[in-house]
């Protein structure tokens, strides 16, 4: 009895509970779908999505992002995109794709994308637009563009495009060639590019790095896993050198002043002083050569200027060999770099024996750039199977030849703003770091009257930026083709909206890292969200607003109708073949005998994204007037002029304090700025994360979010990377906001603690710090190229980013 | 095959699009778990029950009872069938040996390079909130798989690591057991997967997870127009107060499966692949079925390279490492 009381009293004191437990287990975990429909929501009123129905598909594009012509497949239903992956067919991204390319229906859905044609209402640069028809924006570009010439003056029309090679880009170039202006001009950071200048130097023509079948590789200041010509082949590679054949696990080590990602994947991350890899890599040129260490067949018959040579006329000229043994012992090396003089011998050592071994180098410094690759040819990696294959660029595209007029051949005649004579930046196509300062200076032969912009922004890309915005300010009319609202943009008069990708037509020709051709061709994949256009579209419409021979240059209707018809010769060569069999089409069950046209050929590459020449023949061929690979660059020599001395044409150490010691004539130098204040000056290293390649990226959130994945998930802000024991020194704290301060200006940013870096250098990303560009990008941290001093490369006009000297000043936050 | 649909367990993504959380459960669902529940309807009533005397109480528990009854019923039906189809799923087999599958993933740190295309191709795939410079100060956007940095040493001498991290789907979860509403469960094909209608937002899974990989959202997202147009359908968006984390792209094995019985054949371990897996320009990620000893997730989880994180936990990750070099 007393027991069964007790039970009672238990099952009393727990019956609040036991309704409690009741009431929520009944609730919480039972309620049917239904009732929860109907029961309204917690949190305020939500929309119920609209899930599009219908078929799902997955059509093939080509990522825009940069220059690799990635094939992805985007998923599309009812006419949305709301998927996408690699496309497995397709010989570069092979079923994958970088970060970046993920992101591209992101880039499509994106909120602040200009969406009509705007025109300005406010002063430059005050954001104050009113949106207008296409007929109304290219009427009065054309107007503008017709008295250009009536003037006689199309030379004054600046275009200035972005450094893709597409398709686009071609017809811009023919517009500027039909038009009369020689002013066309290529703005985009050289980071990522990887050596094409000294390639062109000392081999005549461009190359590819067949990267997963070497030995061993050394890369020197090039965070080739964030960059690459496709960040998908060189992730690709890295997978196939570790883990591509069971008996095999190749060697990489990595050189740079900061533990960038690649330094975190590499075997072996050798931290030197900023612009001095390259005197590593002529101190390892000095033992393979003291030691014999190099390969003597492939000097002897494929290279030119390794020994001391006397040329025709019987002057006595210093080779290869002779400046390293004399140059760059291993102890003045060492003491330049940093780097311990058994380190240079062991990898020396290392590089020569490992057969085929690879070393690479981005488009940094010219001479920079030549020591790597001379580094490659001295143990016979170029050419050779995993080493660097030199090869002409695949440029299918060919248009018919421009018609000109009297007007434009006479604005062509006149001199590029770019470059003060022939003599000037001998190796590049142009140089757009030099065209604010002409026309600031007033240096110039003629005003710019107009300016096209395509899908270029200088005011964010530029070193010393604020220049570009005096400059845009100073031309009188301002046209910016753009899918977004950049900075350059911010001070046009027009703005003429272009497609996004998937909304586009891509065409783009390149090579694998083995060298095989591949033609990325795709149509869009949606419709247009916006009264948006293509940029080729664009041009062909203006070139007929202009009337005359500009006119008689495009007679196509429409950018595809170009781009087939530019194909007309690779059709006809009836090489290669599509990247994967063509949707079936409904028509013609009776069988029908023709000729594939090509029509129907351009049709199907459309379809399946691509076109590839497997069978293509990989003949490594140098175009040098010796028509061998060049330690000294006769290329070069013509172009400077003969009067130039020996070491001009040589791979050489360019900073004046290794000179000086030398007691060496300096010719061609760069002085680096002094740092000014009281502090000790700090080297400022640059790098630019993947997700920013090119300057673009910050403006969708899926990407901004990845930048410096490698420190903190604290992310969405400029950084500065400091030695933990410097910043101890200085009092800093981890997170904490500092100023930059740079001899001309500063910035803040956030410090954070990384022990890959030496002191006396601090790391900043750049990428960071619109001023516009869209929601997610403006005004999130800031812009180091604003405090970078305008220092060029005498050889290639490329801006040399790592020349400045900062302090670092703590209170950033006031 | 195992019939995922209606048995209530397992996570219905497609109906679960349109879903709202139920009302006031949260509330009285977190006052209770601390003891202090001052806002239950039930102790408000049985409160009033005994103010005003026995009529109301006798009549609120009759109700109680009945509903209790009802609720009782439901319950033990679905478990019933729940039961039923992992019996079903145990007898037939998913897996080409006839077994169920216990799904897994093989991540090989020497083949990554730490590109971030998974991170970009999981946050597309699942619809993941797209975070801003504020939320990213409060350590508050949400990836379901991320890199994470293992930097040890002093310069120069340094080892650094870079490690793509997302949920663990252990074997023996822990986040699993302290859920109060049977939000976070493992399914029986070893997913371990997060029911958003059903959880309360308590973030007692998020604390007991010892990879700090679940997360909670602090606000609802923001997802300004027409970015929404770009949703995957099959993933439902996340709101404020719920819990979540990486399901393995559980509903591309829905769609895997659907496919395949559509097209009449057998489903395939192969059939099912993650959207980072997808995304990998290395080929670093394999994903398939741990219990099948022949698949490549097996082998190479049994290699001399393979590790796991926290193993010493006990939880037994399904996610397996393997070391550089």
């Amino acid at each position: 009895m007393k027991n069964m009381k007790d039970l009672l009293n238990e099952i009393k004191v727990n019956r609040r509970g036991f309704f409690k437990w009741g009431a929520i287990t009944g609730t919480a975990a039972t309620l049917p779908l239904w009732i929860q429909k109907l029961l309204p929501s917690p949190i305020g009123m939500r929309e119920p999505r609209v899930k599009p129905e219908g078929e799902e598909q997955f059509l093939p594009t080509v990522c825009n992002c940069c220059d690799a012509g990635c094939g992805a497949l985007v998923r599309v239903i009812a006419g949305q995109a709301v998927g996408i992956k690699g496309n497995p067919h397709h010989p570069i991204s092979q079923g994958a794709l970088c970060p970046k390319g993920f992101a591209i229906t992101q880039e499509l859905y994106h909120p602040d994308r200009v969406k009509t044609p705007l025109k300005r209402q406010g002063d430059r640069g005050s954001g104050d637009w009113k949106p207008i028809s296409w007929e109304e924006a290219m009427g009065e570009i054309a107007s503008k563009l017709k008295e250009i010439r009536s003037q006689g003056e199309p030379n004054s029309l600046l275009i200035l495009t972005n450094t893709n090679r597409n398709f686009e880009r071609l017809l811009l170039q023919r517009f500027a060639t039909a038009f009369g202006t020689p002013n066309f001009v290529e703005v985009g950071w050289s980071f990522g590019k990887g050596m094409v200048d000294a390639a062109y130097a000392m081999m005549g023509t461009d190359f590819t790095f067949d990267l997963e079948d070497a030995a061993f590789v050394i890369s020197f200041g090039f965070d080739w896993l964030q960059s690459f010509p496709s960040p998908v082949e060189a992730t690709r590679a890295y997978a196939k050198l570790r883990r591509g054949k069971p008996d095999r696990r190749v060697r990489i080590v990595h050189i740079e002043p900061h533990m960038s990602v690649t330094g975190i994947k590499a075997d072996e991350w050798i931290a030197v002083k900023p612009y001095t890899e390259s005197a590593l890599a002529l101190g390892m040129a000095h033992i393979i050569v003291a030691e014999g260490l190099y390969d003597k067949d492939f000097l002897a018959t494929q290279t030119f200027g390794f020994e001391d040579f006397k040329d025709a006329e019987g002057n006595n000229h210093r080779g290869f060999k002779s400046l390293v043994l004399e140059d760059y012992e291993p102890e003045r090396v060492s003491k330049f770099t940093g780097v311990k003089v058994e380190t240079i011998r062991r990898l020396a050592y290392e590089f020569a024996e490992k057969k085929p071994s690879i070393a690479l180098a981005d488009r940094t410094r010219f001479y920079d750039q030549m020591a790597v690759m001379a580094l490659n040819a001295l143990v016979g990696s170029i050419g050779a199977k995993g080493g660097i294959i030199p090869l002409p660029t695949f440029s299918p595209f060919v248009l018919p030849p421009c018609p000109q007029d009297e007007i434009a051949r006479k604005g062509l005649s006149n001199r590029r703003l770019d470059k003060e004579s022939e003599n000037s930046f001998p190796l590049a196509n142009s140089a757009a770091e030099q065209i604010p300062d002409a026309l600031l200076n007033n240096n110039v032969p003629y005003q710019i009257k107009a300016v096209i912009l395509h899908r270029a922004n200088p005011v964010f890309l530029s070193p010393d930026l604020n220049r570009w915005v005096e400059t845009i300010r100073k031309i009188p009319f301002v046209v910016s083709m753009t899918s977004f609202m950049d900075e350059t943009s911010m001070f046009a008069d027009i703005i003429l909206p272009l497609h996004a990708t998937l909304e586009d037509w891509h065409a783009v020709a390149t090579r694998t890292l083995k060298g095989t051709p591949v033609l990325s061709v795709s149509k869009p994949v949606v419709e247009p969200l916006y009264d948006t256009k293509n940029a080729g579209d664009v041009v062909i419409s203006l070139a007929k607003a202009v009337g005359g021979t500009v006119a008689e240059a495009f007679p196509w209707d429409s950018v595809d109708e170009a781009m087939m018809e530019s194909l007309k010769g690779l059709f006809e060569s009836g090489r290669g073949e599509l990247i994967s069999e063509p949707p079936e089409e409904e028509e013609s069950w009776i069988e029908e005998e023709t000729k594939p046209t090509l029509d129907k050929w351009f049709r199907n590459i459309a379809a399946v994204g691509g076109w590839v020449d497997k069978k293509a023949v990989i003949a490594p061929k140098f175009n040098t007037p010796s028509g061998k690979f060049e330690f000294y660059s006769q290329i070069l020599k013509q172009k400077l002029g003969n009067q130039v001395n020996d070491l001009a044409c040589l791979p050489h150490v360019e900073s004046p304090e290794f000179l000086g010691e030398l007691k060496k004539e300096v010719r061609l130098t760069t002085a680096p700025p002094a740092g000014n204040g009281t502090s000790e000056p700090m080297h400022l290293y640059l790098f630019v994360p993947l997700v920013f390649q090119n300057g673009e990226g910050a403006h969708l959130p899926y990407l901004q979010g990845m930048a410096g994945s490698y420190l903190s998930e604290r992310r969405w802000h400029t950084w500065v990377e400091i030695n933990p024991e410097t910043a101890k020194e200085l009092r800093l704290v981890e997170d904490e906001f500092v100023w930059v301060i740079s001899p001309i200006g500063r910035i803040r940013a956030r410090v954070k603690f990384h022990v890959g870096i030496p002191k006396g250098v601090v790391a900043m990303p750049l990428g960071l710090g619109h001023t516009a560009y869209g929601r997610w990008a403006q005004n999130v941290g800031s812009n180091p190229a604003s405090i970078v001093p305008k220092v060029l490369d005498e050889i290639t006009g490329q801006p040399l980013w790592q020349l400045t000297l900062v302090r670092i000043l703590k209170g950033g936050r006031a | 095959m195992m019939q995922q649909k209606n048995n209530g367990v397992a996570f219905e993504f497609d109906e679960l699009l349109f879903v709202s959380k139920p009302k006031r459960t949260s509330c009285c669902m977190s006052q209770t778990q601390t003891q202090g529940c001052e806002c239950s309807q039930a102790q408000e009533a049985v409160e009033n029950a005994k103010s005003e005397g026995g009529w109301l109480r006798r009549k609120f528990v009759g109700l109680f009872g009945a509903l209790m009854a009802a609720v009782g019923t439901l319950m033990f039906k679905r478990k019933l069938a729940a039961a039923e189809s992992s019996k079903k799923a145990s007898q037939h087999g998913e897996g080409k040996n006839g077994h169920t599958p216990k799904w897994g993933m093989v991540i090989d740190l020497d083949k990554c390079t730490g590109c971030g295309a998974c991170v970009v191709a999981c946050s597309v795939e699942n619809n993941m909130m797209l975070g801003n410079a504020q939320l990213a100060e409060q350590s508050r956007v949400i990836r379901w798989i991320h890199l994470l940095p293992m930097i040890e040493g002093e310069y120069p001498n340094i080892k650094a690591r870079l490690l793509p991290m997302l949920c663990q789907h252990c074997d023996d979860p822990p986040c699993i057991y302290v859920c109060p509403v049977s939000a976070t469960y493992k399914d029986p094909e070893g997913l371990v997967a997060q029911i958003y209608p059903r959880c309360i937002g308590c973030r007692y899974c998020v604390n007991n997870c010892p990879y700090t990989i679940k997360y909670f959202n602090w606000s609802d997202p923001e997802f300004p127009q027409p970015i929404p147009k770009g949703f995957n359908p099959d993933v439902a968006v996340r709101y404020k107060g719920i819990v979540e984390k990486c399901t393995f792209c559980h509903h591309r094995l829905q769609i895997a499966r659907e496919k395949a019985k559509a097209e009449g054949r057998e489903f395939k371990a192969e059939d099912y692949v993650p959207a980072c897996v997808e995304a990998c320009p290395a080929k670093a990620i394999y994903f398939g079925d741990l219990n099948d000893p022949e698949s490549e997730v097996s082998k190479l989880a049994h290699s001399r390279r393979a590790f796991k994180l926290l193993e010493e936990l006990g939880t037994d990750p399904k996610v397996i490492y393997l070391s550089e070099g």
